[in-house]
């Protein structure tokens, strides 16, 4: 081993570049399957000690502690006695168990025939499963079926990963290789054996390894750590993740075993590089690898499009990249990979982003406040109650009114149309919950006095740009004078109010609505009302009031300011504004709001994670191609120095080489785009299929919901296009460096350079 | 005693229209220490002859023999060890490694082997060559001339049967290019060693023991030189 440790020594530090560069992928290889690995055992970790348990029983007794303890199946059971004097059992399942969910069925069907058995508050008791604990468990048939899943999953992304990575160690291995071409053709002819040359590279990839691999797995531990803390801060394992009163046990968690296996992994990879590339060094004969040209180009095409477009420098510069068509195709295949890599990433989560939003936006504001009120000016009191409070971001009002059609009933289905007079905040949540916004705006509304329609189906068809109807205009009036003039007993339009009840007046007014624009909305809420036509608040309060009546009913759509000071917002809306939580208040005329604060935060930390992993993979596929680009374009230079200064001798300007380095850059950038687009369209191709298996039996299957995740095939272009400009700027600054270099040196000194 | 025996040597390049004869049907021998230079015009067929004699190509057809034993006959790793242990080449750019200093050079061919380099041997070659004090440099801390010389000492330090020198003074100066002459020379008469040296450059041809004259892939001339004569008087 001699000879070959020698000479893959040498070689390591007299290639100080591609060895880093090799060192770089190798260690960025390791980093990620280190990190995966890691992730991936912290995440069954936080599983098991953030919920430790496969079911968790709430308000329970030690009569069901013990009835649980003897149940068939279950493992183990730990019950603890909490400060309200309830148990909290937590239940661990044996492998053979079927069902684990027919305990609970059987626990439910024992409590009703016999109460006093288990002695259980029915309205208080409740439990909890930790399913994806059950699945790593393999509890159950479903647990046993959703590990095949995630192993599975986890499998396929660690085998698209390792060919990934393989690929970029194998450039690396290849382009330093043939760098060396003649250099190993020239030892074989002085007696190398063919085993000897793939032992020079075959070594040199242990010798690298063995400073890449403990630095990967240094790198990928550290990252896990720094991802934990990431996420810990994020609130998203409270949110997915952990009962409260576990956080503190979870953790990252490193598994020897799995370390291990990730080496042993990157080793093997490196190594079959290393070994593949020397076996394809080894195919040439020595006479071919030492005089034969790897640039001689075989066909000259006469006319060029890049020539039509440069000139004689685009000609040159076209010729310059095909007459190492191996070279071109390794440089144009890792630029392709690292694009397509970002830009199926930033897809798929740019789509997952977009489900999240539009799961988001679908519920529209954090909190809905519903008043019955007696005007305008009292919602008008509350909406400036609200925004001078400085705990909400913003308050939209929403006032409706119904509206009676005959071009909106005109098949008699029973449909009505509703008027909606909103602010700007409102407007604007609405268009969000729709998922557009390529429509009228709110001031173009106000300017035109007109209304945007929203309806189901595209029968109901203006007259016009306009659509007459009739409103019930209803005002209060006062019991006797109700009776007086209103005998009769369906005229009695009293609800409800503050536990009074009101009188009121019916009058029924011909409106006509003028229709700036019209959006069709596939929900089904719409499918039963018809139509919803929405206009500014100014509207109301400037035109329609009058005819419409006074506003009986209003919501108020909310946002928070902050979600940290949650608690104390909801304290305000509860103290100053007198509105009860609709989860604990049934009480009739009261003041009510929504708060869907827990959904909406669970859906801001999942948008703001999906940020950070698209930042993260973006920074390190472009990393990764970044080291590519620099390498493959600096060597390329480098082997053509005495050339290039010839030309410089022939009267080439410093101009004409910047330019003809330019091109060679476009030629490497454009084709490796026009390939990431190709490849990127066969993913979203995937990606729609995936979808719409997804939602394929769900009512939205073809609404505006689903058109708005869709990811259109022309989705990637403006990512392929920035992650091109950003390889272009890269790869002109690596070759405007070495170029300017070059001009320092002595010309006659640079020809005269063969190594 | 003939050290080197060439029967009907042919090398063709490329097929039908493009088929070109590089060697046609060459056969000669070269007897042990004789020095002998080919000659001939660009494309003539020296370096293929030259390549083919030291197994680092292949014939279409025809046969090699070093010491009457079948050079072709061998498998790829016994042609490897053939050319470590029997053959030194010596190219015109020298085709040094440049990440070996000028003594891991020299001894490189040894160290493929698996074996130890004889110092007394080498620190004898380096002092023939005129390179103990640069036996430390890289190739590119050298100069064209001391690079040559590198080249020859690799060639030379296996004590090979035979040495390959395809235009060993085609890259160096009148000086240089003399004094590179004179060493071959002076390892011809000291190590008896077989030399085939393919030049352009009729002084050099004349300073060998015999000239062959290639012409389209075919032996026109091959005569004795007047420093065969000198020779048959030494011995």
């Amino acid at each position: 081993m001699t000879f070959e440790s020698l000479l893959s020594r040498r070689y390591i530090f007299a290639q100080k570049r591609h060895s880093l560069l090799t060192i770089s992928s190798i260690a960025v290889a390791v980093t990620l399957m280190t990190f995966l690995f890691c992730a991936f055992t912290t995440y069954i970790n936080c599983i098991s000690k953030g919920a430790p348990y496969h079911i968790r029983l709430d308000s329970a007794t030690t009569e069901l502690a013990d009835y649980v303890k003897d149940y068939p199946g279950v493992k183990d059971s730990y019950s603890e006695k909490l400060s309200d004097g309830s148990y909290e059992i937590r239940v661990f399942f044996d492998k053979n168990i079927v069902n684990p969910f027919d305990m609970i069925r059987d626990i439910e069907t024992l409590q009703e025939k016999e109460p006093d058995r288990l002695k259980l508050d029915p309205d208080k008791f409740s439990f909890k499963d930790n399913f994806v604990y059950m699945a790593f468990d393999m509890i159950g048939d479903s647990g046993k079926t959703a590990m095949v899943q995630y192993v599975a999953l986890f499998y396929i992304v660690i085998l698209f990963l390792a060919f990934a990575l393989r690929l970029i160690i194998d450039t690396s291995f290849e382009v330093s290789a043939k760098e060396r071409e003649k250099q190993f053709g020239v030892l074989q002819s002085i007696g190398a054996s063919p085993k000897q040359i793939v032992g020079i590279i075959t070594f040199e990839g242990l010798l690298l390894s063995a400073v890449g691999i403990p630095l990967g797995l240094i790198f990928g531990i550290g990252l896990t750590f720094l991802a934990f803390r990431f996420i810990a801060s994020t609130e998203l394992l409270e949110t997915y993740v952990s009962d409260p009163k576990y956080i503190a046990d979870m953790g990252v968690s490193v598994k020897p075993l799995l370390i291990l296996i990730c080496a042993v992994t990157c080793l093997v990879w490196v190594l079959f590089s290393a070994y593949g590339t020397g076996m394809r060094i080894i195919k040439k004969s020595p006479i071919q690898a030492i005089t034969e040209r790897s640039n001689t180009i075989k066909k000259v095409r006469k006319g060029s499009l890049w020539g039509l477009l440069f000139g004689w420098t685009g000609k040159m510069a076209t010729r310059n990249n095909h007459r190492q068509p191996k070279r071109y195709i390794i440089t144009i295949l890792a630029l392709t990979l690292s694009i397509t890599l970002f830009t199926a990433f930033s897809l798929i989560l740019s789509t997952a982003d977009n489900i999240v939003r539009q799961e988001f936006d679908m519920i529209g504001s954090d909190i809905i406040l519903e008043s019955y009120i007696t005007n305008y000016e009292e919602a008008d009191t509350i909406n400036k109650k609200i925004v001078s409070s400085g705990l909400f971001k913003d308050c939209g009002i929403n006032t409706t009114f119904s509206f009676d059609s005959d071009i909106i009933n005109k098949n008699d289905l029973n449909r009505y149309g509703i008027i909606e007079y909103v602010n700007r905040e409102s407007y604007n949540n609405t268009l969000r919950s729709l998922g557009t916004v390529n429509t009228i705006s709110y001031d173009e509304l106000l300017s035109g006095g007109k209304y945007l329609m929203l309806d189901y189906t595209d029968d109901i068809i203006p007259e016009g740009n306009s659509i007459s109807g009739k409103v019930i205009k209803l005002y209060e009036v006062k019991e006797e004078e109700y009776i007086r003039e209103h005998d009769k007993k369906e005229n009695k339009g009293a609800y409800i109010a503050g536990r009074s009840e009101k009188y009121f007046k019916r009058e029924i007014n011909e409106i006509v609505l003028p229709i700036a624009d019209r959006i069709s909305v596939q929900r089904s809420i719409y499918e039963m009302r018809g139509a919803v036509f929405v206009a500014p608040i100014e509207l109301y309060i400037n035109d329609t009031r009058d005819i419409v009546g006074d506003t009986k009913y209003v919501s108020f759509d909310i946002n928070y300011k902050d979600y940290k000071i949650h608690d104390q917002a909801v304290h305000w809306l509860e103290t100053e504004i007198g509105a009860r939580n609709a989860n604990y208040s049934d009480e009739p005329g009261s003041m009510i709001f929504n708060d869907f604060y827990s959904e909406r935060h669970k859906i801001n930390t999942t948008i703001v994670a999906l940020k950070y992993s698209l930042l993260f993979v973006g920074l390190l596929i472009g990393a990764i191609a970044l080291v590519n680009l620099v390498n493959i374009i600096s060597t390329g230079i480098a082997n053509r120095k005495s050339e290039i200064a010839s030309m410089l001798c022939l009267g080439m300007t410093p101009k004409q080489l910047y330019r003809m380095s330019f091109i060679e850059c476009l030629q490497y950038v454009f084709s490796s785009a026009f390939t990431s687009f190709l490849l990127s369209t066969g993913v979203i191709f995937i990606l729609r299929k995936m979808i719409q298996s997804v939602y394929f039996d769900a009512d939205i299957s073809n609404s505006t919901k689903l058109s708005g995740m869709m990811v259109k095939f022309t989705d990637p272009l403006p990512t392929i296009l920035i992650a091109s400009a950003v390889a272009l700027i890269a790869a002109l600054i690596t070759s405007y460096i070495p170029l300017r270099n070059m001009q320092k040196e002595s010309l006659v000194d640079q020809i005269r350079s063969v190594e | 005693m003939d050290l080197l025996r060439i029967e009907n040597l042919c090398k063709t390049y490329g097929k039908g229209d493009n088929e070109v004869k590089a060697l046609d049907n060459v056969s000669f021998t070269v007897p042990k220490g004789q020095m002998c230079a080919v000659i001939g015009a660009s494309g003539s067929g020296k370096s293929t002859l030259l390549h083919i004699i030291g197994a680092v190509d292949t014939p279409t057809s025809g046969k090699v023999f070093l010491e009457d034993q079948d050079v072709f006959s061998q498998n790829n790793a016994n042609l490897a060890i053939f050319r470590r242990r029997q053959v030194g080449m010596i190219y015109q750019f020298y085709n040094l490694i440049p990440v070996l200093n000028a003594e891991e050079n020299i001894t490189l061919p040894m160290i493929m082997d698996g074996r130890k380099p004889d110092k007394a041997h080498l620190e004898k070659l380096l002092e023939l060559l005129g390179l103990k004090e640069r036996r430390l440099h890289l190739p590119s801390q050298l100069s064209g001339g001391q690079q040559q010389r590198v080249s020859i000492g690799r060639a030379l330090f296996t004590s090979p049967g035979v040495i390959l020198a395809d235009e060993p003074t085609g890259n160096l100066d009148s000086k240089n290019s003399a004094e590179i002459m004179e060493l071959l020379r002076k390892s011809n008469h000291e190590f008896n060693q077989t030399m085939l040296i393919i030049t352009h450059d009729e002084n050099i041809a004349l300073q060998c023991d015999r000239i062959i004259t290639l012409s389209d892939g075919k032996i026109v001339n091959d005569q004795l030189t007047g420093f065969a004569e000198v020779k048959r008087h030494d011995i």
